[in-house]
């Protein structure tokens, strides 16, 4: 394969998973419903596409896989045989077989041996054949008969002439591109696909298409389509693929487009996730600017000034909110491949599940968003492997045989919430007391100053685990400790409730973001500090709180009665207290979790948005830190992290 | 023997217009007058072809389609639209229609376009 096919391989790789993806879904549909026959064409019409994309790529070993997977779902198509719980397994392996054979093409690895999987996928074909009752497809035969053998073959450069005064062009030239597809893979078309749908050409359109058909074929075949007034194909060499012609007044080729036309998909551009990083670092240095530039005008009261950074602060505040924007990526994105993994986990241990997820378009920063992939498969894993009982424990409990599990996500202002909830046994709250105590967590005669809620929180302690032997499937040693680690980390939190016998639910709440957050700047000694300000539920004056002792610890009473702890900055950071008492200092009400806490400081700075910079390894894992960011003077702020901040325990 | 066309339209007058132009050419022609009807004549006389309006009441040409690719993979469906309807053209391309007419059209284009679906492989 020559050189500028290399240009084409990111655009192969990010489209092929998508199909994958396209045909793992279609498969559990298809799985859920035998006889919707509308996962099946685009199980067939992924596994098509494939194979087209992977013989103009030269990957042999991905074509005939994924012509073998065609030809299955051919037979399911025509009906010929029956896409029973046994032909769905073949085609999911068969997929994750295509998966790593597509992995070791595209990285030139030398890929191992795909016969025993075509043998398979044959002889599953050949049951249908057997029947007698086999048809396949026009379409699958003739795009076979297209590329089987060898990737190699002739790009064609298609000109197509409509006829005058014809009707719907887009439409017209859509077929003739299409029936070009069936013959070959279209690599490009000018204008762009786009333009044609919008019938922004006049009756002259290019294809170009690599193909093993003749020059001939592909003539008849766009011919065939009414309305086309002329074909003229010529034979174009692999490395010219010549760009846009002027006189069509099309856009100029930059870049592979998708092979169709698709008329009704909004127009997207694929961008590398580290270009995004980057530019999100850079509006971080304009916001650390632009703060030091307001410095600068608080001090020499220039009018001019503040009036132009008026509006650099209007400009640059919406800079930031379209670039965090484009980081935003729907929670679908990682939820998707969760059906196949509860199926196959379900299977494993004899249960019958259902997945159910809500919200899979709700959106997080994909920093976020690549994080908590792990832990929601832990929680799944643990919902299913523990939460469900087996099949006749449930009939036992008079309930439904097959258990549910949903997964929902919900976005509530700045944050977003998803849940993992079951219909199964539930966690007994006496039981992880008892644990606990056993481990020497807490002491027996303590139970009633815990709380249900406060024991179920024992689980995420490191090596807590009810489950007697580890079973396979939650011997992995990620623990519940580990996802809330995880998450807060993150900068969210996690909630349990369980209602014994009917099931449990875990909630994470997450925040939107990770780059740029609000915070409240405040100074002990000679370092400052930003407390993010979704921690901050009020800040108060001495003169409003009663300072209280209760079992040695300070404590503030606040106006409504509620006593919470306090904690002075100064000496949670191994300062002496710099003077003077907690009277004449501010306290800031912190939610930490779900407790309050009042955190008294000498000075407040006021409000400032800050770019989140990670710590040097140094401190990193420090408690209360949670990063630092730099001001507009150029000093350094140390971000407080508000759920490491009080807990002395640590 | 010749050739036969299911007609499918909610509108009477469609019909007949399709039917003058295509009985001329000596094509026996059957109608219906939606989509469930059109299934059923669909299974009942198995024509050559189908000529099928998209916008009917009740059940669309679009899913009247469907069912009959259902029914039969190798069934020959004609797309019968309005101008504006490019959207809904293409989605019965992508369900396995054959080819479409816009209305208004020429008798000339009808035949040329129905004679172009009979002799092309059906589609599967």
């Amino acid at each position: 394969m020559s050189d500028d096919m290399s240009a084409y391989k990111d655009v192969f790789l990010s489209e092929s998973a998508e199909y994958l993806q396209a045909i793992t879904d279609g498969l559990l549909a298809l799985e859920a419903n035998p006889v919707d026959l509308e996962p099946v064409e685009t199980i067939f019409r992924g596994a098509h596409s494939l194979k087209g994309m992977a013989a103009a790529m030269g990957y042999t070993a991905t074509q005939e896989l994924t012509h073998k997977m065609e030809s299955l779902m051919a037979t399911v198509r025509s009906r010929a045989q029956v896409a029973d719980s046994e032909l769905i397994d073949l085609m999911l392996k068969a997929t994750d077989r295509v998966r790593e054979v597509i992995d070791d093409e595209a990285t030139g690895t030398e890929v191992p041996a795909v016969d025993d999987m075509i043998a398979l996928l044959q002889e599953r074909t050949r049951m249908a054949d057997a029947s007698g009752a086999a048809r396949q497809s026009p379409t699958a035969a003739m795009v076979s008969g297209a590329g089987t053998t060898h990737a190699d073959g002739s790009t064609y450069r298609v000109t197509v002439r409509l006829e005058e005064g014809c009707v719907l062009k887009g439409v017209r030239a859509y077929m003739a591109i299409k029936r070009l597809g069936h013959l070959g893979t279209v690599i490009e078309t000018e204008p762009a696909a786009r333009e044609i749908e919008d019938e922004r050409f006049d009756l002259t359109f290019h294809v170009i298409v690599r193909t093993r058909a003749t020059a001939t074929a592909l003539r008849d075949a766009v011919m065939a389509v009414t309305e086309v007034e002329d074909a003229e194909v010529t034979e174009v060499t692999q490395s010219v693929v010549p760009p846009a012609a002027p006189e069509t007044g099309g856009a100029p080729v930059t870049a592979v487009r998708q092979a169709m036309p698709k008329l009704a998909e909004t127009q997207t551009v694929r961008i590398s996730i580290g270009h995004l990083d980057t530019i999100v670092n850079l509006v971080g240095e304009l916001v650390i600017v632009r703060s030091r530039l307001e410095d600068i005008a608080d001090r020499t009261g220039d009018s001019e000034l503040v009036e132009s950074l008026g509006v650099l602060e209007r400009i640059s505040a919406e800079l930031q909110q379209e670039v965090m924007q484009t980081r935003m990526v729907p929670v679908g994105n990682i939820f998707n491949r969760f059906p196949r993994m509860v199926r196959d986990l379900a299977r494993d241990l004899g249960k019958e599940v259902v997945l159910e997820m809500e919200g899979l378009d709700i959106e997080l920063d994909r920093t976020v968003l690549d994080e908590i992939g792990d832990p929601i498969v832990h929680l799944l894993r643990n919902a299913v492997d523990h939460g469900i009982e087996p099949p006749e424990d449930r009939v036992a409990s008079s309930k439904p045989p097959c258990g549910t599990v949903r997964l929902v996500a919900e976005r509530v202002r700045e944050q977003v919430f998803i849940s993992v909830a079951d219909d199964g046994r539930g966690m007994d709250i006496e039981r992880i007391w008892s644990k606990a105590v056993e481990r020497g967590i807490v002491d027996r005669s303590a139970r009633d100053s815990y709380s249900d809620q406060d024991i179920l929180m024992f689980v995420c302690l490191p090596a807590f685990t009810t489950v007697d032997q580890a079973t396979r499937v939650s011997g992995r040693g990620v623990g519940m400790d580990v996802v809330k680690g995880k998450i807060e980390y993150l900068g969210g939190s996690i909630m349990i409730s369980s209602v014994p016998g009917e099931g449990m639910r875990i909630s994470l709440q997450l925040p939107l973001t990770l780059a740029i957050i609000q915070a409240l700047l405040v100074r002990s000694g000679e370092q400052v500090y930003a407390l993010p300000l979704s921690a901050v539920d009020e800040v108060l004056s001495p003169d409003e709180v009663t300072f209280k002792t209760v079992d040695g610890a300070p404590v503030v009473a606040l106006r409504d009665g509620s006593v919470v702890a306090l904690s002075d900055l100064d000496e949670l950071h191994g300062r002496a207290s710099a003077g003077g008492d907690d009277r004449s200092k501010h306290l800031i009400l912190v939610r930490s979790g779900h407790v309050m806490h009042a955190l008294a400081v000498p000075a407040l700075l006021g409000r400032r948005e800050v770019v989140i910079k990670p710590l040097s390894p140094l401190f990193r894992g420090l408690p209360g830190l949670g990063g630092a960011t730099v001001l507009g003077d150029g000093r350094v702020a140390l971000i407080l992290d508000p759920r490491t901040l009080f807990s002395r325990e640590v | 023997m010749p050739r036969s066309v299911l007609v499918v339209d909610d509108a009477a007058f469609m019909r007949m217009m399709i039917r003058d132009i295509l009985a001329r050419e000596g094509y026996l022609i059957h109608e219906a007058v939606n989509g469930r009807d059109a299934i059923e004549k669909y299974l009942e006389v198995r024509p050559d072809l189908v000529t099928m309006d998209i916008t009917m009441p009740g059940m669309s040409g679009l899913e009247a389609l469907q069912s009959i690719r259902e029914h039969d993979p190798g069934a020959r469906v004609l797309m019968v639209s309005a101008m504006g309807q490019q959207k809904m053209i293409v989605e019965a391309l992508e369900y396995g229609a054959m080819d479409f007419l816009v209305k208004p059209f020429q008798p000339t284009k009808v035949l040329e376009t129905v004679k172009k679906c009979l002799q092309a492989a059906p589609r599967g």
